[in-house]
């Protein structure tokens, strides 16, 4: 429950062991979501996100 | 017919917390930042205006407008002739003059900004491929919120982490330790945090961190 908060309200730093034995550290903080999303209007500077995006 | 080229966009989300929390806030709090017109520091010497705010879909509560990345100096400092790989002499300097309020390396970068939910979705790879860092505009949306909030509010800037990396915290085979830290929700924040949410404003809390060690291995 804490973790998926801190999804979107703070981050979360951890060290452990992976799956494939490896040692790592992961800080969620670094890791911004990112999306991509291919446009045709190359010619336009101005991109309406809203067309893109939505608030759910 | 010209064939149209499909160019891709890069963009990253940021929940914006007010408290108290409303939408008349959350408004007010864009156009404060909008009217401010100050520059914040977003990295060294990079900074981060905010430079035109549309509130023509207000009415679908949808705040949109752009911010420029710049490179400020100061023209004071020392020049360097780097044909001569030595100080500009005092002559040279004479030859400097940048008109006032102009910058160079000006990149634009578009925003909106969902009032309803808070969310604030601001491209971070814009069309002629200038990059913006989440974390970095994190740190500087929070000092401009911060500048231009409203008396007796507080703001925080959140951007959203990516799921797959809190799916590998998941799927460690042994979890060492984990630090987790987690800002005030807004007050509507749905499903499954209310107990989150409740605690911290029966406690009168801003942050939480949540802290865990795992035991030495056994051979």
């Amino acid at each position: 429950m804490y973790l998926m908060a801190s999804e979107r309200n703070g981050y979360a730093e951890a060290t452990g062991e992976f799956l494939d034995g490896f040692a790592r550290k992961i800080s969620t903080k670094t890791k911004p979501a990112q999306f991509r999303v291919p446009i045709q209007n190359e010619d336009d500077t101005t991109i309406d996100l809203r067309h893109y995006f939505s608030d759910d | 017919m010209a064939r149209v080229r499909e160019k891709t966009i890069q963009a990253s989300k940021f929940n914006i917390v007010l408290t108290p929390h409303t939408s008349e806030k959350y408004i007010n709090l864009f156009n404060a930042a909008f009217v401010l017109q100050r520059s914040i520091q977003y990295h060294g010497s990079e900074h981060l205006l905010f430079a035109e705010i549309n509130t023509a879909k207000l009415s679908e509560n949808i705040i949109s407008g752009h911010f420029f990345l710049y490179t400020d100096f100061n023209i004071d400092l020392s020049w360097l002739n780097i044909e001569k790989r030595n100080y500009a002499s005092t002559d040279e300097l004479k030859s400097i003059y940048i008109p006032e309020g102009l910058r160079p390396n000006a990149r634009k970068f578009n925003f909106v900004f969902f009032v309803k939910n808070h969310l604030l979705v601001i491209e971070t790879r814009n069309q002629s491929g200038n990059q913006l860092n989440a974390t970095y505009l994190e740190s500087a949306l929070e000092k401009l919120f911060k500048l231009a909030k409203i008396v007796d509010d507080t703001v925080d800037v959140t951007s959203y982490k990516e799921s797959s990396k809190i799916q590998e915290i998941y799927n460690w085979k042994r979890l060492k330790s984990i630090s987790i830290y987690i800002k005030i929700p807004n007050p509507d924040t749905p499903s499954g945090e209310h107990d989150i949410e409740r605690d911290f404003r029966i406690r009168n809390q801003h942050t939480l961190k949540f802290e865990a060690k795992a035991l030495p291995k056994k051979i």
